[in-house]
């Protein structure tokens, strides 16, 4: 069986067509027997009856049936976005995409007769990969043309995998027969589901409170997921979305407080001192009805933005009462408890330079398995005058997105919604944040890691950051949202600010218009010698908010920081090149530290100076910087990227 | 029904450091909590008496920042520059568990040093306005713990049910020379006890 290619025909032809592959019989006569063409029909298990040809299933396997009732499910989660009725071929991708009036027809639509022929002559091999080697087709192609063009089909497909994975694991519980006779039986064994057996929602995310000392310690962010995930599939969970950190889950179970008990002591299983887990569950029933019933999702759909509201556990590991020191260890006997989880016995000592750190088993064992980084040991060797690296991050708030995203529909479907409003029968559909589904959600996510992928391709290829001999590294990359520059000049972080925001522009130009970003980038410059928990510690803080709300920062070891957004980086950047440019650079400078070194007193002091004081020596560096301040730099800023155009 | 006794100070530092355990590093951040651990040690060092007790503050917002060298002590040459963040200003209350009699053993107001770096000159603290408190089980309520103590004598305080924990270790000495740590509610979890020692949900 392969749920995930349940929706193939709709690349085929016509939406409409998809209902059926008897639409398509003539062109598809070879595989009529497989298993492709069971997953194929999941629409005729109960609307057989409605279509002119003799595609009834039944007797029918189990496996159709849980098919059927995937695809329900998954489109029940994707499509809420009710209020707002567009039509797209391509998935329309709300913070990049501008609507387009009268987008073309499905009728319209021919058929694609190659590729008929390209699924007709499939095998069993070339079934399974064809997923994978088509993906692009089935990431642009949406869901739904007219009900839900926001998410992709190739999402619609994994979600309906993962809801058929969870069905046929649970066959027993869910009281599914082996074969179903007919559609009244099918009908019963559905309904039956719906009414009589709860299932638990849950909803996961994965905490460390361990100190990164050193960057091989970044392997405990390198392992989040993969724990999380052992620890649902350990729990019986069945994991709807992943959403890397955090994860949607679903496990089948009757409500009761031993059940929830079981559930939180199975995900403790697999968790080490490193990590705990925030864990909100809700019990719930699946929803079924013949034809799409937005009455009967609702509690379901009520039940899933529940999971949001509040945390209401946290699974921690089996921790000891007390930890005692072990005389004959000698990490034990000097630390006690581990120096960077503090969280379990320190039983091995890790000596490194002058230093000795004392692990527990955990710690270790995370050093011990993440690769070493020999190009920061040469850059450490080179005897060049200007040492600094630059530790480069890319976060995401999630708090952020879906408002944001709300943000971008209410924006651009502004008369939609006010008719939508005013339609009495649709008045309580006016988008809200729980219209958005975890489907755009996931689209969005798709797109902001091509966002992290073009963005280091575009500083990775930059002759800033390019060895100059072209045989050593000047790049590692730590992880996917991490990597660690060599700086030649410290200036070169200015074009770092200019791939960033050169790059959210394009990707993100619906976000750009609203003035914000659920993305942020922290650079962190510092002299190589310079240890890795001063990085880390200043990124933890940037994320904390601790630093300010802001969206692109910059530390530079000694010199201090500048604050930007990421949608008017622009700005900043145009004022430095001015600066570098337009007139003698040094003036510039000059100009640059007495007005800042001014703002620290009194910013309106700084302010009334670069307006009106015309006859100052400074006039034309004073021009650049417009006392609306473009740029958005404030007077610490300023003082920080005059000292870096010092350097 | 259940009643607690407390022996109440109001508390006032004008400069405190409450080091975080961290390893290494040219920083050294101070928590924001007055924990089990610092109360009980700074009762035994400068009174002599092994008390239950935690502190609750009030305003933690005034942080500053103090850069040293400190020496090597083998070498004698100084080390790497260490910042360390201390609290200004610091006003809260204490509350030590009004067991055999404590109350009769303590002065109106006291004198304690609390924390770290007191050859510095901080953590200084005066501990006035001498109270006793009772509350009872009724009176308590659900919110978000705002101090650190040990799980094992959380009831001692009135911690009658635990909803979310946020769990760490406290630090407790045995004699001079030797200690263990004991598993402890971190500011952060959720549960249902005295006032006094929470702030409300959402906060």
């Amino acid at each position: 069986m392969y749920p995930k290619l349940h929706d193939l025909l709709k690349l085929a032809g016509s939406s409409s067509k998809h209902m059926c592959p008897y639409n398509y019989a003539s062109g598809l006569q070879k595989i009529v027997k497989s298993e492709l063409w069971t997953a194929l029909q999941h629409h005729c298990l109960t609307g057989f009856e409605n279509l002119n040809h003799n595609c009834n299933p039944y007797p029918a396997g189990k496996e159709l049936l849980c098919i059927h009732y995937a695809d329900k499910l998954a489109s029940t989660i994707s499509r809420r976005l009710t209020a707002i009725q567009y039509k797209s071929r391509t998935v329309f991708k709300i913070w990049k995409d501008t609507k387009t009036p009268g987008s073309k027809s499905d009728q319209e639509v021919p058929i694609d007769e190659a590729f008929l022929s390209q699924i007709n002559n499939l095998d069993e091999e070339a079934t399974a990969s064809f997923f994978k080697k088509n993906e692009k087709l089935f990431r642009e192609r949406p869901e739904s043309i007219g009900a839900c063009p926001y998410a992709s089909l190739y999402t619609h497909s994994l979600l309906t995998e993962r809801w058929y994975d969870f069905l046929m694991d649970n066959c027993a519980y869910f009281a599914i027969p082996v074969t179903i006779q007919d559609k009244k039986e099918a009908l019963s064994v559905l309904y039956q589901i719906a009414s009589t057996k709860s299932i638990y929602l849950g909803y996961a995310k994965i905490q460390s409170d361990t100190l990164l000392v050193r960057l091989k310690d970044t392997q405990l962010l390198r392992c989040m997921q993969y724990t999380l995930r052992s620890a649902i599939q350990t729990a019986g969970g069945t994991i709807i979305y992943d959403l890397s950190d955090e994860m949607i889950f679903v496990i089948a179970g009757d409500q009761s407080k031993e059940v929830e008990k079981d559930i939180q002591d199975k995900l403790s299983e697999k968790l080490t001192s490193n990590f705990y887990l925030e864990l909100t569950l809700v019990s719930t029933k699946l929803p079924y009805s013949e034809k799409s019933d937005p009455v009967t999702d609702k509690p379901f759909l009520a039940d899933i933005t529940r999971l949001f509201e509040k945390t209401d556990k946290r699974i921690y590991p089996v921790l000891k009462e007390r930890i005692e020191p072990n005389p004959s260890n000698e990490a034990s006997r000097k630390s006690i408890i581990c120096d960077l989880c503090q969280m379990a016995p320190a039983s091995i000592s890790f000596p490194r330079e002058n230093t000795t750190e004392y692990l527990c088993s955990s710690c270790n064992s995370l050093r011990r398995a993440s690769p070493s980084y020999p190009e920061i040991a040469q850059w450490e060797s080179d005897r060049e005058k200007n040492r600094f690296i630059c530790l480069v991050q890319i976060s995401l708030n999630n708090q952020q997105i879906i408002s944001i995203l709300s943000q971008c529909f209410s924006s651009q479907f502004k008369d939609e919604l006010k008719i939508a409003q005013q339609d009495a029968k649709i008045r309580d559909k006016i988008l809200k944040q729980d219209d958005m589904g975890f489907s755009i959600l996931f689209e969005f996510l798709e797109s902001y890691k091509e966002f992290i992928e073009k963005f280091k391709e575009s500083v990775f290829t930059h002759r800033s950051f390019r060895s100059k001999d072209g045989q050593t590294d000047s790049q590692v990359n730590v992880l996917n949202n991490l990597f660690i520059l060599k700086l030649y000049r410290l200036a070169d972080v200015m074009e770092i600010f200019r791939a960033a925001s050169a790059i959210f522009e394009k990707e993100f130009p619906k976000i750009l218009e609203l003035k914000q970003s659920p993305i942020r980038i922290f650079l962190s410059c510092a002299n190589i010698k310079s240890p890795f928990f001063e990085h880390w510690r200043l990124l933890k803080q940037f994320q904390q908010n601790e630093m300010g709300h802001h969206t692109l920062m910059v530390n530079v070891e000694g010199k201090g920081m500048i604050k930007s957004e990421l949608y008017n980086a622009k700005g900043a950047i145009a004022l430095y090149d001015a600066l570098v440019h337009q007139g003698n650079r040094e003036r510039n400078m000059r100009a640059l530290h007495t007005i800042s070194t001014l703002a620290q007193t009194s910013e309106a002091m700084a302010n009334r100076i670069i307006h009106y004081d015309r006859e100052d020596r400074y006039k034309g560096v004073y021009g650049m910087m417009c006392p609306t301040r473009p740029h958005g730099l404030d007077a610490r800023s300023l003082l920080t990227l005059a000292k870096i155009l010092g350097d | 029904m259940d009643t607690i006794k407390f022996v109440e100070y109001s508390f006032y530092a004008e400069r405190l450091c409450l080091g975080e355990r961290k390893k290494g590093g040219i920083f050294h951040p101070s928590a924001r909590v007055l924990a089990y651990s610092q109360i009980r040690g700074a009762f035994y060092q400068n009174l002599g008496l092994k008390v239950h007790g935690v502190g609750v503050l009030e305003n933690t917002n005034q942080v500053n920042y103090l850069t040293m060298a400190p020496q090597d002590r083998v070498t004698g040459k100084p080390r790497v520059p260490l910042t360390v963040m201390f609290l200004e200003d610091v006003k809260g209350k204490v509350y030590l568990l009004d067991e055999d009699d404590l109350s009769s053993k303590l002065d109106d107001k006291l004198d304690l040093h609390i924390g770290g770096l007191k050859s510095r000159g901080l953590g200084k603290c005066l501990l006035k306005d001498k109270n006793i408190l009772e509350i009872k089980e009724d009176h308590y309520i659900k919110g978000i713990l705002n101090t650190r103590l040990p799980k094992a004598i959380a009831r001692k305080f009135g911690i009658v049910e635990e909803y979310m924990p946020q769990y760490g270790y406290l630090f407790e000495p045995l004699d001079e020379e030797t200690g263990h740590y004991i598993l402890s509610y971190f500011e952060g979890t959720t549960v249902r006890g005295p006032k006094i020692f929470l702030k409300p949900e959402g906060n």
